[in-house]
């Protein structure tokens, strides 16, 4: 069942390492924002700002508290600020559709939800009666004091966030202290990055996406500073802009960023960098080869692991010069358990080269938010008692050791690192277009590039008013790139939809299409369908 | 090449990329204005315009544009 390679591990929680940092470190950046550096004293001052004004709502140990994530300093303020109170954190991204976000605040429990310029969203999101949420306003001025948070328990809950769900309804993984201290232990005990106050760190995440907990969590438990890429314009560009002119020296960015940049790979010369992080999607050996040479001096690695197991958990050292993976499909493996972290495969038949990918440890969630069916099918315990995850993602094992990515179990498909299930696109097509045939797919462009695809057996004028319908309840990476209309869905003998078909007929209609091109994702709700799933790995 | 005519040429090539065969470009226009103007379609409105134009952008050129007006005005120069 893998190694077992544990580190003794004491613990330390995310607050005490902010403090220590900026009581030795006052007048070290923390945070470069809006276009102006705060130090660690003065972030430290608004975080005991806003601790001091949610107490004074009555915010409490085990309470949710939702922040609408705006691009500004009293949201990274907040999160600690919330976290020094003993609640736990629930992000939202005020461009989702508004039942969309009011879905999360109910299910959450969510008491208080904090904003900054964005009240009219805020008030609007609050308006239920139903719900008992009061928006409150984050700007706040720093207090003298420091933080001064109540004590962290591992039990005790601290950030919740919502991914893509089949049924239509997206669903709460809820991580605990517990889970982000072995995850920060394992990234700062374990001797193997060398990160210090130095360092500038790249938040490249919305924070509804879990990789952005490293982006800003890990500088501030070292001392480090980070630089969130405005929002303003297009994010590859910004990403660009910021690893250049802000010579970062540590990022971690989704495959798709390298994907989008290539083009300009010749142009980008990052000398400083010195850890070049890959997580979220599929790897590709060929562009990462080429981007190597965008960081001549960086160590890079590909990361893995779902939300599930907090953040990431496996790691993949990868060096320079090596060949693709004979087997790897040329896909960079996902490699091994990190410290503290148990992965293994399970299979139908013990003689079988492919299983699902599972997940042990300290890491791993205790299950869904409010979802005890779900948890029930992917959260079981080993025969040695531990509790593990099943991540949906099929792997093999190298003889190395090492493990490789072979697609998903399922239907869950990565839009630019994002979870999507295809089934959530479909129910909300499926409301719309009433009886009508449906199946969303994936189509992947040369170089690792996805986007969706939905066929429809519907009229043609009917496209319009779907998309405006699709926009109001899933987020802009769920919304179908191209809507097909086909007025007659190819069956296969066992006079199922013949998906293959159906993209083979995409293929042969797109005007102009590229060497390599491949449509590898078609998906319908039929249980016997026979899909390739793309090459993506597990994260939200 | 006449900002005009580019500015015409140029609402072809965002009317086919972004799907919209209403699209008005204004010389304020960004990518926050436009619901579908994301990573993917911004790629693809980059090379299509090179496309399109015959032309070549550098990355230090993308990153510099704020607005279409940038990019009309650099279509402009390279066009000279």
């Amino acid at each position: 069942m893998g190694d077992r390679n544990r580190i003794s591990m004491t613990g330390t929680s995310i607050l005490s390492r902010f403090i220590e940092c900026s009581t030795q470190f006052p007048d070290n950046p923390a945070i470069f924002i809006d276009d102006k550096s705060y130090t660690y004293g003065e972030l430290d001052g608004l975080c005991s700002a806003v601790g001091t004004l949610l107490k004074a709502h009555e915010v409490k140990r085990g309470d949710r508290v939702g922040i609408l994530s705006e691009d500004n300093i009293y949201t990274y303020a907040s999160l600690l600020g919330i976290l020094s109170c003993g609640a736990c954190y629930v992000p939202l991204n005020y461009h989702n559709p508004v039942e969309r976000n009011m879905g999360i605040i109910a299910d959450a429990g969510i008491k208080v939800l904090l904003y900054t310029e964005k009240e009219d969203r805020a008030r609007e999101l609050c308006a239920s009666p139903s719900m008992q949420c009061r928006p409150l306003n984050n700007r706040v001025s720093p207090n003298p004091g420091k933080l001064d948070p109540v004590d962290q328990m591992h039990d005790d809950l601290c950030y919740l966030l919502f991914t893509s769900g089949t049924t239509g309804k997206p669903k709460g993984v809820p991580i605990y202290h517990r889970n982000l201290t072995a995850f920060l232990d394992m990234m700062l005990k374990s001797g193997r990055y060398e990160f210090n106050r130095t360092d500038r760190f790249l938040q490249m995440f919305e924070l509804t996406f879990d990789l952005s907990v490293f982006s800003f969590l890990v500088p501030l438990s070292v001392g480090a500073s980070f630089y969130p890429i405005p929002r303003k314009g297009v994010a590859y560009v910004e990403v660009a802009d910021t690893l250049e002119t802000r010579e970062i020296t540590v990022a971690l960015m989704v495959p798709s960023v390298i994907n989008y940049l290539k083009p300009y790979f010749g142009e980008l010369n990052l000398p400083k960098m010195k850890y070049s992080l890959f997580c979220g999607e599929a790897l590709y050996h060929e562009t990462l080869a080429s981007w190597a040479k965008c960081v001549p001096y960086a160590k890079i690695e590909n990361l893995y692991g779902p939300t599930e197991a907090t953040i990431f958990c496996m790691r993949y050292e990868w060096q320079r010069g090596e060949s693709p993976h004979p087997q790897g499909k040329g896909i960079v493996p996902i490699g091994r358990a990190m410290e503290g972290m148990d992965a293994f495969k399970i299979n139908e038949n013990s003689s079988d080269e492919e299983g699902e990918l599972c997940l042990s440890g300290e890491q791993v969630t205790l299950g869904y938010w409010n979802n005890p069916s779900k948890t029930a099918d992917v959260f079981g315990t080993t025969t040695d008692g531990e509790r593990f995850y099943r991540t949906g993602d099929l792997c093999k094992i190298d003889q190395a050791g090492s493990f490789l990515y072979l697609g998903r179990i399922d239907n869950q498909v990565k839009i630019d690192g994002h979870r999507v299930e295809l089934e959530e696109i479909e129910f909300h097509t499926r409301i719309f277009c009433e009886d009508k045939q449906v199946v969303a797919a994936v189509h992947t462009k040369e170089g690792g590039l996805h986007f969706i695809l939905l066929f429809i057996e519907t009229e043609e004028e009917l496209k319009k008013g779907l998309e405006a319908h699709l926009r109001k309840h899933l987020p802009d990476y769920m919304i179908p790139k191209e809507i097909i209309t086909v007025s007659l869905f190819p069956l296969n003998s066992n006079g199922k939809t013949d998906r293959k078909a159906l993209i083979n007929n995409y293929r042969q209609n797109l005007q102009f299409v590229p060497q390599q091109e491949t449509a590898d994702c078609t998906h319908n709700t039929s249980p016997e369908s026979e899909f390739t799933p793309p090459p993506t790995t597990s994260r939200p | 090449m006449e900002k005009e005519a580019i500015t015409g040429k140029l609402k072809s090539v965002f009317q086919k990329v972004l799907e919209e065969k209403d699209i008005t470009i204004t010389r304020e226009m960004t990518a926050q204005d436009v619901e579908k103007w994301d990573s993917l379609r911004h790629i693809q409105l980059i090379s299509e315009v090179e496309r399109s134009f015959g032309i070549k952008f550098k990355l230090r050129e993308v990153l510099s544009m704020n607005n279409v007006g940038d990019l009309i005005d650099l279509i402009h120069i390279k066009k000279a």
